[in-house]
């Protein structure tokens, strides 16, 4: 079940939202009264469903017919998943930074890392190698490249 | 006498991957692409597969043609079940085999090499011996016979979470990496909550919940009882979901599978409370469908995912679409 924790500077409300979106969200009035600019911060996403889509899409809506200034940053790969599969699923927000897969070639450990979308060239994808975490294995990108990057060529 | 596997096709891929199929499910397999000795085949011959791979919607038309001509689209001789067409290219890229009768199941090819080829012959093997029964029902049907089944009667809607939860963190304990276990346990939701809320049909065949918001909490008794179960066998995880109405609607579930939301405008209709992107999702990020129903009296809609050794790999897995419709 979503989790949302907000922190208001100024004019600005950060939205945290943890845990899985689904049939139970209701941002509207979970969050209530909004500034003109929201930011959102995706790390903690595991997973949304599709009627979790469904609400998300409905609640950032209204916020885009307010003119609402969106961003989405620290975006999970559930997040960003959604974004390549929907291509209005941040209703004219901009994605400021998305956490980038990676595997280790050594113990097939998870990683991942974070990438601000304007270091990402959508013609010419360059990522590091990491060292895994736990085995200081060489760690390599595990996705599929045009899938995963592809919001960035719309 | 053993029933025929007719492979249509020429490519030497698709015939170590039939090859396989055949030896594993003892069916004898005859490869030709004359249209002339393959309507023959289909009008004489006990058939329990047919495999057909064409590159485009001509080649389709000339083999449904022939087939129309020579044997009849509607003849007894023809069992949309038992048609599987292998593509290169993904569902929405082929959706004029939705409007033939003779559409069944669609393999998407992602196989290149006789080893990649022939393991996929060997998943792929279960799915036809399933097809040439009577009725498939059943995920074991669809696994090696000493695989694990577990099978958990849902009571209340509001039990999806936890069933969902539950099968997440097994997947996870079976070695499954989180995003593949996130992946799968997304798939089996959209499963659950179809099962609940879009199965349910009245005696004019009206969906009950259209309009019903998905957390609602409804009784899971009687003809709305669901069940779920669960097939592991070290390479393969498979899950279904089955309710008792037996109200899937072919067409429709084609068309939602077959919507690029990418591409346009996701449009939420209002007035119905379910999405209609969760099967699309799930076959687009590696998991095989399998539609399995018979009219008014049950549905099971299940998910195959194989587990590999990284994401890129699973996505990009071996997969079908499996269509069995009993009427």
């Amino acid at each position: 079940m979503i989790k949302v924790a907000k922190e208001l500077n100024g004019n600005i409300l950060v939205l945290r939202l943890s845990g899985s979106i689904e049939e139970t969200v209701n941002l509207e009035e979970m969050v209530g009264p909004t500034p003109p600019e929201v930011r959102v911060d995706c790390k903690e996403i595991t997973r949304i469903n599709s009627v979790g889509v469904k609400g998300w899409i409905k609640y950032f809506q209204t916020l885009q017919t307010k003119n609402t200034k969106m961003t989405f940053f620290q975006c999970s790969t559930a997040i960003v998943e959604q974004v390549n599969l929907i291509s209005n699923f941040v209703c004219g927000g901009t994605v400021e930074s998305i956490y980038v897969p990676f595997a280790c070639t050594n113990c097939k450990a998870e990683l991942i890392a974070l990438f601000k979308t304007a270091d990402l060239n959508p013609s010419a994808i360059q990522l590091p190698e990491l060292k895994c975490t736990k085995c200081s294995g060489k760690a390599v990108f595990d996705d599929i490249e045009e899938e995963y990057f592809s919001f960035l060529s719309r | 006498m053993a029933q025929t596997l007719l492979l249509v096709s020429n490519r030497p891929d698709d015939i170590v991957f039939a090859r396989k199929i055949a030896e594993t499910v003892d069916l004898q397999l005859v490869h030709s692409v004359d249209l002339m000795e393959i309507t023959s085949i289909i009008k004489e011959k006990d058939v329990g597969a047919v495999f057909v791979d064409f590159v485009n919607l001509e080649g389709f038309r000339t083999f449904e043609a022939a087939v129309h001509d020579q044997v009849g689209l509607f003849s007894d001789r023809v069992n949309s079940n038992r048609f599987h067409y292998i593509s290169d290219l993904d569902i929405e890229e082929r959706k004029f085999l939705f409007e033939s009768p003779l559409f069944g199941n669609f393999i998407l090819r992602k196989y290149s090499g006789t080893e990649k080829a022939a393991r996929a012959g060997a998943r792929y093997a279960y799915v036809v011996k399933a097809t040439t029964m009577d009725r498939a029902f059943g995920i074991r049907n669809f696994f090696h016979p000493k695989s694990q089944v577990q099978t958990i009667q849902m009571k209340r809607s509001t039990q999806k979470q936890q069933v969902v939860e539950a099968l997440r963190a097994y997947l996870i304990k079976a070695k499954y990496p989180t995003r593949m276990a996130n992946t799968i346990a997304n798939a089996v939701d959209e499963l659950i909550m179809n099962a609940i809320f879009a199965a349910p049909t009245d005696t004019t065949g009206r969906r009950v919940y259209d309009q019903t918001p998905r957390d609602a909490d409804i009784q899971l008794e009687g003809k709305a009882q669901i069940e779920v179960s669960i097939a592991f066998d070290g390479i393969q995880v498979g899950i279904c979901a089955t309710d008792q109405y037996g109200s899937i609607d072919k067409e429709k579930v084609l068309r939602h599978l077959s919507t690029v939301y990418k591409d346009e405008q996701y449009k939420m209709k209002m007035s119905i409370a379910g999405a209609g992107i969760g099967l699309a999702t799930t076959f687009r990020g590696g998991g095989s469908l399998l539609f399995l129903s018979e009219k008014n009296s049950r549905t099971e809609v299940c998910v195959i995912f194989e587990r590999l050794d990284n994401i890129r790999e699973f996505k990009d897995q071996f997969r079908y679409v499996l269509n069995q419709f009993y009427y």
